[in-house]
């Protein structure tokens, strides 16, 4: 029953042929979490928005994370780079797509070439080894996460969308000026406009960080987390999920789910999981009036 | 005409069902869920045929749906409800306690958005128009029940009952009718 469970799995979880990637683990025992260590994070795509209902009956908006192929290709260390960092690759890709340079890096990984890399700073103690698939209990529900991706591009917005400007009034003799900027200076001193000076232009698709969202599902089969709020971007877009740096220590997750799995989660650890996992939101009931 | 049970509870289904206690498994890692972490009704998931976040919303509305509350908004279901008729909404005041709030009221508005279905109920209360908007899958709505089925609306949407409310809203015989049959009915039941 558990291996029929366990095989169904692993079909969905990749596609491909699952048996060629297992999970690569450490060779060593898994290195102990301090207050000091930092884990790497993980690569995910941002496939929409929906809600759930939690414990309270609250109704919650959650954006969907899908973790697809999400592997370490490459560890950088402090010798020969100059800082410990770990290089996450996602989402396969066919090699035929692929450049001579970058299948060349593939190979000395030896994985499949990847559509999105991205570096993630790590501690020592946390590093993972090449080859090492992360999936979405890397996460805890109940944990706080950051996600960063570019944001929807806006086009040409003129300065009251993109600065939020005010403008000039709507009547009492303003002509044809209402939405413009303004003044842009001085006079004879500085007689220039100074660099920098917010105007119109191209607005969105630039990098942004939503930070300390919760993480409210997590999805072992098709390797989903829920967090709670919105994404920055648009669907499909590769997003970089990492525990929120604002909540450290003890205030990252609920006290029962600590310590977060480190470096990440072991594989056996996920078989025995149900597929899904839900994050109560806890403290008291939000309908009953405090006396 | 139907009342769901809170099935919160119920939907906690136990872990260690799904692993049977071999010798090979007993040396295997079991989890355990914490005190913060809920295990919901689990579901094969099957992207064949459509995808990613169609599968997970079919899934949810089966999860929060179990109790057949999606029949109240399935057309072909004798059960459906339909703009115009009067309907009996009993919510619970919040999760922690049993008690129930009522409203009755005319359905205006219907929404079929899978989960995020919802419907809109009106009444005048005291002189006052009120509009109930109500989440279909919402765990807080205990039962919802067709005191009375609408006759003569032609439309999707009662707007229009707004500003032009004939004798829509003279619900008090019905819910005092309604309220004797509920008593009568207990009687016999006990």
């Amino acid at each position: 029953m558990a291996s029929l469970l366990s095989s169904v799995r692993a079909g969905l979880r990749t596609g491909l042929n699952a048996e060629c990637r297992s999970f690569v683990t450490a060779a060593t025992q898994p290195a102990t979490w301090t207050h000091k260590s930092l884990r790497t994070g993980v690569i995910a795509r941002k496939k929409g928005m929906t809600a759930m209902w939690d414990e309270w009956g609250v109704r919650i908006p959650v954006t969907v994370l899908q973790l697809e192929q999400c592997q370490v290709v490459q560890v950088l260390n402090e010798e020969t780079h100059g800082y410990t960092a770990l290089q996450i690759g996602s989402t396969d890709r066919t090699p035929k797509n692929v450049t001579q340079p970058m299948m060349g890096h593939f190979n000395k990984a030896g994985v499949e070439p990847k559509r999105k890399l991205f570096e993630f700073e790590v501690t020592p103690d946390a590093v993972l080894p090449v080859g090492t698939e992360l999936v979405a209990s890397h996460f805890v529900p109940g944990q706080f996460v950051d996600c960063s991706a570019p944001t929807m591009g806006k086009g040409f917005q003129g300065a009251m969308k993109r600065h939020g400007f005010g403008g000039q009034p709507a009547t009492h003799g303003t002509s044809l000026t209402h939405r413009s900027l303004g003044s842009t200076g001085q006079r004879k001193d500085p007689g220039k406009v100074f660099k920098g000076k917010k105007m119109a232009g191209r607005m969105g698709g630039n990098q942004a960080t939503v930070q300390s969202l919760k993480v409210m599902k997590i999805d072992n089969d098709l390797n989903l987390i829920y967090v709670k709020g919105a994404v920055p971007g648009v669907d499909e877009q590769f997003v970089k999920v990492r525990d929120a740096i604002k909540k450290r220590g003890d205030k990252i997750a609920p006290a029962d789910v600590l310590p977060l799995p480190f470096p990440t989660i072991q594989p056996e650890a996920v078989k025995a999981m149900p597929r899904e996992l839900v994050a109560k939101t806890g403290g008291a009931d939000p309908y009953v009036m405090k006396e | 005409m139907f009342s769901f049970t809170r099935t919160l509870g119920a939907r906690l289904s136990g872990v260690t069902a799904r692993f049977a206690s071999t010798a090979a498994n007993a040396a295997k890692p079991t989890y355990k869920a914490p005190a913060s972490v809920t295990v919901p009704t689990q579901f094969k998931p099957n992207t064949k045929g459509q995808g990613l976040m169609q599968l997970i919303a079919k899934e949810e509305v089966k999860r929060m749906g179990a109790d057949g509350r999606s029949k109240l908004f399935n057309k072909s279901h004798p059960d459906c409800l339909r703009p115009g008729d009067v309907v009996l909404v009993e919510t619970l005041n919040s999760m922690s306690a049993d008690k129930t709030s009522t409203f009755v009221g005319v359905l205006i508005a219907m929404d079929r958005r899978g989960l995020h279905s919802n419907f809109t109920v009106r009444n005048v209360v005291l002189k006052v128009g009120v509009e109930m908007k109500y989440m279909l899958y919402s765990p807080m709505i205990k039962s919802v029940r067709i005191m009375k089925r609408g006759e003569g609306f032609r439309r999707a949407k009662l707007f229009y009952l707004r500003d032009n409310p004939g004798r829509a809203f003279r619900l008090e015989g019905l819910v005092k009718q309604d309220k004797a049959a509920q008593a009568k009915k207990a009687a016999k039941s006990a």
